[in-house]
């Protein structure tokens, strides 16, 4: 267990946020409390895996107004939402908009401390796989609009031969963008190229 | 007709179209010749003839030329073989050296006809020697014909076969004869010969021929001489001459004159007649003679010629003598001598007449002289033809003048009204006057005695002087009696009357009249008089159709006469209508035929209060209402064109001003003959019984308004039951629901309930029914439901009495369903509300409970748990993480405790909201949700509200609470009881200060243990209630400052009081 992670914890009520700040210093995570959503979203979120312990019930905007709004950004972060209600309607309209989880005050430690753990082990992932699909998404930048082209063609299965066809252009000027292109992507494959098209939802 | 005749003379004389005609027919045989000759030219001209035409004189000579032509024309023309001539002139013979020249003439035309033999020759009188000596030699065995001399001039006597001769000579003694025959008183006779050799053989003959007449006539030969000597003898001739001349064919000199130039000359200086023996001369000069016609010589020759080619052998015996000679004369010679065509011999030819005009241009002449006939004779006969249409046109004019006055009049008449006729009949009679020419008009009527007559119309010519109007039959007995018989009077004259009409005829006389006419004048059959006209200035005869005409306008009359009467029957039959229409109580006013009002009575006028004048015609249209005219006016007229009787209201007004309403009734007026002749109608004022009639309709209309307005199904009944009315809800309702049949009116509604026996809603209705009809109940009240299609419908049955002598009740059905629905919605809704209210306070307290605990309890576990695990790893650094959790533990403790307190503070004074409340009030508006409630729990409420009651300071909704619990406890209670069902609510003052309300029921009640127990908590006696309800009412009351109690009922139930500080005073 990496200790980089960090929790956030937004709760109008500060004995809550305090108990949960000491939980989760307790395993040695470090956390950072808001008292209203609007709080959370003016701070800048950091460069490192966190996720969210959310109540139900704020001042203002409630804690699936801020899911919405957290949804809307770039960065999605894992939300852990407790409540004091218990309302069904809303929990399902929790899980549906990607909680990982839903608990109820009081609520087992155990329970949320495993919440947390599995929410910053999805966040780790998802920064992982930022980071790589920033990477392509490089490299597909580079590319020549021909070079694009013939990317395109090579991962919808395409020979050269008819890549050229398709193109109207010659097979061996194909296979020159190919070689090119395929450097610039360092795709090793075209398996690996797929892949790399499907993770930036090049591909079609 | 002038310029035809002067056209005609421009034409050609008749002498020269004759000649033209013959110049014509020649030329046609010339032409058909021609045509016959071209197409049998191949075959014939193997066979043309020759003829050769040998002449001893000059080529120009009259005679030989007209023989010539002669000669040709006749061989030409009868030869269907071609003739071919030729033409020789052996003039040059004659003359001294002729002679000489013969022998060469004879061998050149021996070499000329060597070949070309003729088949004839023809030889003139010059040339006859030469033919016969040479005959032999230079044309043997051709035939020759010898023409236009004498015998005598024969060379030889003895001619020899083949030659044939025409012989001619001149015959002086018949031209003498001749000539003394036309100038018996002849003294002189000049014979003029030529001085060539031929002249003096003809001059020897001459004057052998004539030496007899030497005794009877100085005779003398003018031989030879020169011309000039010539002409001047003959110049000198005296009278009673006359000139003889033979053949000149030289004078002395030596010179060739011709005897045409010598006749000429001779007429010229000489008016002597001149006689001479050849054709040619006539028309040059001389009066006439045996004239020898060349043209008849050679005719006759060229007939023997044709002869001969035809192939006859002709010889001497076959010569003509004396052909072609005959008497001819030149008219003009004749006319000039005055000599008469009679003393001619017979059948003498006078050519050179000038034609008369007659002659000239007879058939013009007669066409034009005819025409001229035709027109004068068509002028004259349109002339007469006009002088009798002139007549004709008069009299149809005068005709025409006639009928036109009676279309006139009749029309006149038959326009007028009665009442104009009698100044016309004076027109009339005016025109009769000019019509026909008349100078007195008039009728004249019977007295009704028969004894007189009266002139009743009369009319004269101005300038006349007048008649006695007043006759009797003394007067005129005889015309009198016979008009009385039907008949005509008339005469022309005075003295055309008959003896026993003397004393008429003198009072005619005195009267001026000359003529007089009279007709009977007839009224429908009967003769009244006369009508009479009469010429005083002349005497006029009176025709039968002019006494026709006087019976046509007597008719006119007699018809405008009737007219008249039936005016004035009319008249006095209306003014005995007048007054009694005056008198009459009803207005009264009468129209003519042309709608137009002529009459009112006093009664209209006094209510009108306008002059009659005013009202007359249309005048009385002013009085009527302005939005009534139009329709008032439609109806009328309307009426009138169907001679209807009318009623028609409408508003006139009365002299006040005041419009009041008028009934006005018309009836159709006919004359005794059922000719229309208007209207006569009758008013009355009806504005009150209108009014009246107004108001019951008004009320009754709104009473039926009332009953269809009605939202029940209404329906009456009387004392037995039975449907006397229906609204039309019930009638609708009935023929919708199945259920309610059979009760339309005259069925029995007790009947129709006793048929639904089995259903219990019959049975309430009929017991109801009867119940109210019997008197035994002053009115019920019946819910029940309806099975419907989609849904039950509730209905409610509400019977009253009829209030009326005859008794019955009235039914009525509402469709209450909505009402119910209503009802038990806002049931609903009150529990709903009540609960709410219950649960809203609780609910708050909980929710408000529950989450001010939860979170720091929420917290303490979770600082709980976070030291556990803290303590539970061995991580030095994290110890301090146990004292922070434990220090938050006891925060949050202190926290929990604090929510508690602060629930408990909630009920105490200082937190309620503090308003002054008007305890009735708010327990009415409570009331109003609960009542219902009542209705159906079927409890009653009842109410004992202290007036003026001060006002409460405190929580209204705490108070509404208090107070809802209360009475739906109250209410609970009573609902399992039995009657009576009663909530009794009760507010009053205690003291000042102190206001007490409380809530009594009839319910079961509690016993005196429970009445304390009841205020606790969770106590109930309701199977889910939470039991709360009292509890709450007490800490609310509490707050309040006040305190609730419970005591029990004297007969039945609870009553809970409730005593809270009030204001002192209200």
């Amino acid at each position: 267990m990496s200790r980089d992670g960090l929790v956030f914890v937004v709760d109008d009520d500060i004995s809550v946020r305090r108990s949960l700040g000491v939980l989760i210093r307790s395993i040695g995570l470090e956390s950072e409390a808001f008292p209203s959503a609007q709080a959370f979203l003016d701070h800048p979120l950091p460069d490192r895996p966190c996720c969210l312990v959310l109540d139900l019930r704020l001042p203002g905007p409630s804690g699936l107004d801020l899911q919405l709004a957290l949804l809307k950004r770039s960065r999605t972060i894992p939300i852990i939402f407790i409540s004091g209600h218990g309302d069904v309607p809303i929990t399902a309209r929790a899980m549906k908009g990607g909680a990982i989880d839903f608990l109820s005050k009081p609520f087992n430690d155990q329970d949320l401390l495993d919440a947390v753990q599995r929410a910053l082990a999805k966040d780790r992932l998802a920064r992982v796989e930022a980071a790589e699909r920033a990477v392509i998404e490089r490299h597909v930048a580079t590319l020549t609009p021909r070079e694009r082209q013939v990317m395109l063609l090579v991962v919808r299965g395409l020979l050269n031969k008819q890549i050229a066809g398709e193109l109207g252009a010659a097979e061996k000027t194909i296979k020159i963008h190919r070689g090119r292109m395929m450097q610039k992507m360092e795709a090793g494959s075209v398996a690996e190229l797929v892949r790399m098209t499907e993770k930036v939802g090049l591909s079609q | 007709m002038i310029s035809a005749l002067t056209s005609m003379r421009a034409q050609r004389p008749l002498f020269d179209r004759a000649l033209g005609v013959t110049r014509a027919a020649a030329l046609w045989t010339l032409i058909t010749l021609a045509i016959s000759a071209t197409t049998t030219a191949a075959e014939d001209h193997a066979r043309a003839k020759t003829v050769l035409l040998l002449y001893g004189e000059s080529r120009l000579l009259p005679s030989i030329v007209l023989a010539d032509e002669a000669v040709r024309a006749a061989l030409t023309a009868r030869s269907p073989t071609p003739v071919h001539f030729h033409t020789e002139y052996l003039e040059s013979l004659n003359g001294a050296a002729g002679a000489s020249f013969e022998p060469e003439l004879a061998r050149l035309l021996d070499k000329k006809y060597a070949r070309l033999k003729p088949d004839v020759i023809i030889a003139g009188r010059g040339a006859a020697r030469f033919v016969l000596e040479r005959r032999t030699a230079i044309f043997p065995n051709v035939p020759v014909v010898l023409f236009g001399f004498e015998r005598a001039a024969l060379p030889t006597s003895d001619l020899g076969a083949g030659i044939v001769g025409v012989f001619a000579s001149p015959d002086w003694v018949a031209t003498l004869e001749l000539a003394l025959a036309i100038h018996p008183d002849t003294r002189r006779v000049i014979v003029v010969h030529g001085a060539a050799p031929i002249d003096r053989s003809w001059e020897a003959q001459a004057r052998r021929d004539l030496a007899v007449y030497g005794r009877r006539v100085e005779l003398r030969h003018l031989t030879g001489l020169p011309l000039n000597t010539l002409l001047s003898e003959v110049a000198r001739l005296p009278e009673q001459t006359v000139i003889l001349v033979g053949s000149v064919l030289s004078d002395g000199n030596g010179r060739a004159v011709g005897a045409l130039a010598a006749v000429e000359r001779m007429s010229k200086v000489s008016p002597r007649p001149i006689y001479g023996l050849f054709e040619s001369l006539l028309g040059q000069g001389i009066v006439g003679g045996r004239l020898l016609s060349p043209a008849a010589h050679g005719m006759k020759a060229a007939e023997l010629a044709r002869r001969i080619l035809d192939g006859e052998r002709l010889g001497p015996d076959d010569s003509a003598d004396n052909v072609g000679s005959a008497y001819m004369f030149d008219a003009r010679q004749l006319v000039r001598l005055g000599v008469s065509e009679t003393a001619l011999p017979a059948g003498s030819v006078v050519r050179f007449r000038e034609p008369s005009l007659w002659s000239l241009y007879r058939w013009p002449l007669v066409a034009g002289l005819s025409l001229l006939g035709v027109e004068t004779a068509l002028i004259a006969g349109l002339l007469i033809e006009r002088r009798r249409r002139r007549v004709i046109q008069k009299a149809l004019a005068a005709r025409l003048r006639f009928e036109r006055l009676l279309a006139d009049l009749t029309a006149t008449f038959a326009r007028l009204r009665p009442s104009e006729v009698e100044p016309q009949i004076d027109a009339a009679l005016a025109k009769v006057i000019e019509v026909l020419h008349v100078d007195r008009a008039g009728l004249a009527e019977f007295a009704p005695d028969g004894r007189s007559i009266r002139l009743s119309h009369r009319q004269r010519r101005p300038g006349l002087p007048p008649l006695s109007p007043l006759l009797t039959t003394d007067h005129y007995p005889w015309t009198i009696a016979r008009v009385l018989r039907g008949e005509w009077v008339m005469f022309s004259r005075l003295d055309d009357l008959p003896a026993e009409a003397e004393t008429d005829r003198e009072m005619f006389r005195l009267a001026g009249t000359r003529s007089f006419a009279s007709v009977p004048l007839r009224v429908g059959g009967t003769i009244v008089g006369v009508l009479r006209v009469a010429s005083v200035t002349s005497e006029r005869a009176w025709s039968a159709e002019f006494l026709q005409q006087l019976e046509l306008l007597s008719e006119i009359f007699g018809s405008a006469l009737a007219q008249r009467r039936a005016e004035a029957d009319r008249r006095e039959q209306e003014d005995r209508f007048r007054t009694m229409a005056d008198a009459a109580p009803v207005m009264i006013w009468m129209a003519g035929t042309d709608t137009k009002r002529d009459f009112f009575n006093e009664r209209w006028l006094e209510f009108t209060g306008r002059p009659l004048e005013d009202e007359l015609g249309t005048g009385w249209v002013e009085g009527v209402h302005p939005d009534d005219v139009e329709r008032c006016l439609d109806v009328y007229l309307a009426a009138f064109n169907g001679r209807r009787t009318f009623r028609m209201e409408y508003r006139l007004r009365r002299h006040d001003g005041e419009y009041r309403w008028i009934l006005d009734t018309g009836v159709a007026r006919s004359a005794a003959d059922d000719v229309f002749i208007g209207y006569v109608g009758s008013c009355v004022d009806v504005t009150e019984v209108r009014a009246a009639h107004q108001a019951v309709l008004d009320s009754s209309a709104l009473s039926a308004a009332m009953l269809e307005s009605l939202h029940g199904r209404v329906a009456a009944l009387d004392a037995r039951g039975t449907i006397i009315a229906v609204n039309q809800a019930w009638t609708d309702a009935v023929k919708d629901v199945a259920g309610l049949a059979r009760t339309a009116v005259g069925d029995n509604y007790l009947d129709v309930c006793r048929s639904a026996a089995g259903d219990v809603d019959g049975q309430r209705a009929l017991s109801a029914t009867e119940n109210v009809l019997t008197g035994r109940l002053s009115g019920a009240r019946i819910e029940y439901a309806c099975p419907g299609f989609i849904e039950a419908r509730w209905f409610e049955m509400i019977v009253e009495p009829l209030k009326r002598a005859e008794g019955g009740v009235l039914i009525s059905h509402v469709d209450i369903t909505e009402r119910r629905r209503v009802e038990e919605e806002s049931l609903l809704q009150r529990e709903e509300l009540a609960h709410a209210l219950r649960l809203t306070t609780l609910g708050e307290l909980a929710a408000s409970l529950s989450h001010e605990m939860n979170q720091p309890l929420t917290a303490i576990l979770t600082s709980a748990q976070a030291a556990r695990r803290v303590l539970d790893t061995p991580e030095p650094e994290r110890s301090e993480l146990v004292r922070t959790a434990i220090d938050y533990i006891i925060e949050d403790s202190k926290r929990a405790a604090q929510v508690i307190r602060r629930l408990r503070a909630l009920f105490r004074k200082e937190h309620a909201e503090r308003k002054p409340i008007d305890i009735n009030a708010l327990i009415m508006d409570v009331v109003g949700l609960v009542r219902g409630d009542g209705v159906r729990r079927r409890v009653s409420m009842r109410f004992e509200l202290a007036e003026g009651l001060p006002v409460v300071s405190g929580d209204v909704v705490q108070l509404q609470q208090v107070v809802l619990n209360l009475i739906m406890n109250a209410m609970e209670a009573t609902a399992l009881a039995e009657e009576p069902r009663e909530v009794v609510v009760a507010t009053l003052q205690t003291e000042p200060g102190l206001l007490r309300f409380s809530v009594r029921d009839t319910g079961v009640g509690a016993d005196a243990a429970q009445l304390e127990k009841i205020f606790e908590p969770f106590v109930t006696t309701k199977r889910d209630g939470l039991g709360m309800g009292l509890s709450i009412s007490r800490s609310i009351v509490q707050a309040h400052g006040g305190r609730i109690w419970a005591t029990r009922n004297a007969e039945r139930g609870l009553t809970v009081q409730v005593e809270v500080p009030c204001e002192e005073h209200a």
